[in-house]
């Protein structure tokens, strides 16, 4: 499944790439919320894929099971994930400001619009 | 685009959907959800009331501004982590009390820190959003 | 406990930083009060000279970086404790003078903030024990030299002039620094007191000793204005009368002297020394005169009159014998009295009459009786005639020459040369404005306030005094300061004003002689225009002026090239070379594919993987927003989907969520959802597509070696699953890892959350007024 993973998270990569490339405003945003994808699921797959074993201390134990999945990446994702959100959330209200002050989601045109 | 009936649903929702964000807040430390899913739970119930009949409508619902939501939330993370340094420890040091309550599990600083985080993110987004709406004149 | 040399300097700092608060409230009397700091300075400083006459060094070491053998070192001998005399002293006196000048500036504040700073980086200079803490002090006295040149900053010329300066000084500063590193490398040291002392035949053979040599030298001549870089002295003197009389007569420039005379010892063995040095000075000595006498402006006139007392320094060094070591540092201190009453008296003129103008000028002898008798004596001590100092120090000049090696007469030729013209500059800039008939000013001329004349008397009376009784400066000042710069000191005999009929007083009279023939036939060479013009147009300034513009052409040029303003072209280069350096750290970790560590395939994970790429795709390829946005939350909800099955709930249940809110998002930012055409060309998609094919390919590839990296320590996720439940009374680890174990990284979490979210309302609510003027 890891193999599948890994196929995985080189086409996000790879759509993220390629949207970062376009010359469309929006795809450019669509393209890091690509890459930050690729990242999380990277990190995912990195630490080993557990089956119905989540990072829980079950009743009446009082030490994670060696077996569980491991927290801290789990951690780190969702901390990425919220984040992801914030970053998204300003290129999107700036692109959507850009939009209307240049009146162009052109990159290509928006060249110049800082001289 | 008002619709009476998403905007029907969408208040009945919307007692359900924040009765969901504090259940999800309260049980987080023992099991799936916490302070993000809470606050973005609650976040989504006026979103959609902002979608289904306006953003100033969402507002009057909220009786807060966003903005204040943001700091209160901010203040409830650093009170949390307060307590720590009150008692002679580190910053941000949990700390529990004795007692042992149904769903929450020990009542302690890292829920009030939890807390703290679940009033930011919905802040956060809900300035995002309803700015966002008032902007578009949705 | 050093209770002089530090805190002196630390005051002269302090007083600096403090000028700007006190100006609002002392107003025109700042300077008055301001000037007692370099007073009291100067009066500690003199406690140092019993040492020094006795032969001794004050040090005082600060650790600052041991590890590179830097240290915060000072030393004071008696060459360090001449020039800490002269800045402090004509210091005081520049304090005064331009609390007058700048009478009712309302820069006063700031410029007393710059002349200070500038004070106590050239006290710090000469009194440096370290060469890198020599080259700080250097560059910082370049600086604030640049903000004291471009004082008037309104004046295009001024801020020219300013960043000339700075950039030839600066530049040299940075080849000296060089030198150092290359001369610290080579003798093992970079304390100035070892190297004085180390035998410089030990190192003086290295085969980078000339290179080191030769950049120390471009650090001296840019500072101290020789040429071919002398043509920044002359342009700065856009800067008020003050900075002028300050830093181009009596102190900056002369840093290159100093460094010139401080490393004497060590450099002055190798054979290039004197085929450099010794010539660059005397041409310096000649080309200064004779453009000097080109000029109707005074300061212009002072300026290059200037140049050429660098030179003849210069020169005297170069030739180094302990005859021209001790002449340099009579003609060092004769000068510095004299060119700055000098430039003070020039700066008063230009400010009661509104010109500077030589041939416009006259008569103002009865007007302004205090600075015209202060000038009268400047320029007789710049004449080099007898009672006063500037006597002493040109025959110790022509006796030093005539003892000197070398081609036969020729450094006396020259020498006498030079004098004559300087000759008739003292009479042209301390006699001419204030003898013969009246002339008509553009306003009419008073009497300077005291803080100005006061200056120009002292330095007057100094003059006069030290030229009486010569042994006296001889002793205290002039003998340790030769004492240091001599390898191996000789006994000198006492300075007089008399020595008897000899050929140099025989010299001094064919001086004033020729002088006097100089002198009445100025006018007529400054009329000689076509001449001047031919010399400015092949100078080395054209040189300057052409090297800044190519450079700044190119630059504007680099710039186009690299940052032309297309994103998807800088992220292209970014990527590019990411992947590359990826690809070349490859081959350390082999590339394995285990199996069996892997978890089994299951329909839904497979499942969940095919949405996400299928998605993938579609957004690619997308014509409508409506239709990418939809994609991206199928691309979400795969992940989602990917997180749930693999024992990760907590993650699965934020990413559905946000994924809704990223939704609304969009569709609120973007409502009106046009077509998204394709602007690029067919074939720049397919270059794209490939391009980015090869990078997930390279990302997958590094996920696989991730996956099979071994970590050989316990992984702390360890301790956090040992430790959530009996510590941190929470079952859910994740959950405890983020508001326990790791909270503070969520702290900071919401704060940037908070602050991206403030950003993202200022955006939206604050908008630039149409009414704003227009960005620039």
């Amino acid at each position: 499944m890891e193999f599948i993973m890994a196929i995985t998270i080189g086409a996000l990569y790879a759509a993220g790439a390629y949207l970062l490339l376009r010359r469309n405003l929006i795809k450019l945003i669509l393209g890091i919320v690509f890459i930050g994808h690729g990242a999380n699921l990277m990190i995912f797959t990195a630490a080993g894929l557990r089956q119905g074993e989540p990072a829980f201390v079950p009743p009446g134990v009082s030490v994670l099971p060696p077996t569980s999945a491991d927290p801290l990446p789990q951690a780190l994702i969702l901390t990425a994930i919220v984040i992801g959100f914030g970053v998204l959330a300003f290129t999107l209200v700036m692109a959507q400001r850009a939009d209307k002050v240049i009146g162009t989601d052109d990159l290509d045109e928006m060249k110049d619009s800082d001289r | 685009m008002r619709s009476l009936i998403l905007d029907t649903t969408s208040r009945l929702l919307m007692g359900l959907l924040l009765m969901f964000s504090f259940f999800l807040l309260l049980r987080g430390h023992n099991l799936p959800g916490g302070g993000f899913a809470g606050g973005l739970v609650a976040a989504s119930a006026f979103a959609l009331q902002a979608l289904s009949s306006g953003p100033s409508a969402a507002r009057e619902r909220l009786f807060v501004d966003p903005t204040m939501l943001i700091g209160i939330g901010l203040l409830i993370v650093l009170v949390a982590g307060l307590f720590g340094p009150a008692f002679g420890l580190p910053f941000l040091t949990g700390l529990w009390g004795d007692t042992s309550l149904p769903l929450i599990g020990d009542p302690g600083t890292p829920l009030l820190f939890d807390a703290g985080v679940y009033v930011v993110v919905m802040g956060i987004s809900l300035l995002i959003i309803f700015n966002l709406a008032e902007e578009e004149g949705v | 406990m050093d209770m002089v040399l530090l805190p002196g300097i630390a005051a002269i700092f302090l007083t600096g930083f403090v000028a700007p608060l006190a100006a609002r409230r002392l107003g025109d009397r700042l300077g008055v009060f301001l000037a007692l700091v370099p007073l009291t300075v100067f009066a500690a400083f003199s406690t140092l000279i019993p040492v020094v006459v006795a032969g001794g060094t004050y040090q005082v070491v600060l650790p600052w970086v041991p590890a590179l053998g830097i240290s915060l070192s000072f030393f004071v001998d008696g060459l360090s404790l001449l020039f800490l005399l002269v800045i402090s002293g004509v210091g005081t006196f520049i304090v005064w003078y331009a609390a007058g000048y700048l009478q009712g500036d309302r820069g006063l504040g700031k410029f007393y903030l710059y002349l200070f700073s500038f004070m106590g980086a050239m006290l710090g200079l000469v009194a440096s024990d370290n060469l890198i803490l020599l080259f700080v002090f250097w560059e910082l006295t370049s600086i604030t030299s640049y903000l004291l040149i471009g004082y008037y900053h309104e004046k295009e010329r001024s801020r020219a002039a300013a960043l000339q300066a700075l950039l030839v000084t600066g530049g040299g500063g940075l080849a000296m620094l060089a030198g150092f590193i290359l001369l610290g490398r080579i003798a093992g040291t970079y304390e100035i007191s070892t190297l004085l002392e180390l035998d410089p035949s030990g190192f003086i053979g290295h085969a980078l000793f000339p290179v080191a040599l030769v950049l120390i030298l471009l650090g001296a001549f840019t500072k101290s204005a020789q040429f071919p870089f002398h043509f920044w002295l002359p342009n700065a003197m856009e800067a008020p009368a003050p900075v002028s009389a300050f830093l181009h007569s009596a102190t900056m420039v002369k840093a290159g002297i100093f460094l010139l005379a401080r490393l004497h010892p060590v450099l002055a063995d190798h054979a290039l020394w004197l085929s450099i040095v010794a010539p660059v000075g005397a041409f310096t000595m000649c080309a200064g005169v004779i453009l000097g006498l080109g000029k109707r402006d005074l300061k212009q006139i002072l300026a290059y009159s200037t140049l050429s007392v660098l030179g003849t320094l210069t020169l005297l060094l170069g030739l180094g014998t302990p005859l021209a070591i001790k002449a340099c540092m009579i003609y060092f201190l004769a000068h510095a009295l004299y060119k700055a009453a000098l430039f003070m008296t020039a700066g008063s003129i230009d400010r009661e009459t509104g010109t500077r103008d030589v041939d416009q000028l006259g008569g103002l002898r009865f007007k302004m009786p205090f600075t015209a008798g202060a000038a009268l004596i400047a320029a007789w001590s710049m004449a080099g005639i007898p009672l006063l100092l500037g006597f002493v120090s040109k025959e110790y000049f022509y006796k030093a020459l005539l003892d000197a090696d070398g081609p036969p007469y020729l450094w006396e030729i020259l020498g006498v040369g030079a004098s004559m013209v300087m000759f008739a500059l003292a009479v042209l800039a301390g006699l001419r404005p204030y003898f013969g008939k009246l002339v008509k000013t553009p306003k009419p001329p008073h009497e300077v306030p005291w803080t100005m004349w006061i200056g120009p008397v002292m330095l007057g009376v100094l003059a006069i005094y030290f030229g009486m009784v010569p042994g006296w400066p001889g002793d205290f000042l002039i003998g340790p300061a030769v004492q240091a710069i001599q390898a191996n000191p000789a006994p000198l005999s006492r300075l007089a004003l008399w020595h008897g009929w000899n050929a140099a007083l025989f010299l001094s009279i064919v001086t004033v002689l020729g002088g006097l023939i100089v002198t009445a036939l100025s006018r007529k060479v400054r009329s000689a225009e076509g001449f001047y013009g031919v010399l400015t147009r092949v100078g080395p300034e054209r040189a300057y002026e052409r090297g800044l513009a190519g450079f700044l052409r190119f630059s504007a040029r680099l710039t186009r090239l690299i940052q032309n303003g297309y994103l998807r072209n800088y992220i292209l280069v970014i990527g590019i070379f990411t992947a590359l350096l990826l690809l070349s750290r490859m081959p350390d970790t082999p590339f394995r594919m285990d199996f069996s560590r892997m978890v089994p395939p299951t329909v839904l994970g497979v499942g969940a993987c095919a949405l996400i790429v299928a998605a993938s795709v579609i957004v690619c390829r997308a014509q409508t927003r409506f239709a990418a946005i939809v994609s991206l939350g199928v691309v979400g909800l795969g992940l989602a989907i990917l997180f749930f099955l693999f024992s990760a709930p907590d993650l699965a249940m934020t990413q559905i969520l946000v994924e809704a809110l990223t939704i609304v998002l969009f569709v609120l930012a973007f409502y009106k959802l046009p077509l998204m055409t394709h602007r690029s060309s067919l074939v720049t998609r397919w270059r794209d597509a490939i391009l980015a094919i090869g990078f997930g390919g390279i990302m997958a590839t590094m996920a696989m070696i991730a996956f099979h990296f071994e970590v050989s320590q316990p992984p702390i996720s360890t301790f956090m699953g040992e430790n959530s439940y009996p510590a941190a009374h929470g079952r859910n680890v994740v959950n405890v890892i983020l508001v326990d174990f790791r909270a503070l990284d969520t702290l900071g979490e919401v704060t940037v959350l908070a602050i991206a979210a403030l950003g993202i309302y200022a955006m939206l609510k604050f908008r630039r007024s149409k009414k704003d003027p227009p960005q620039p």
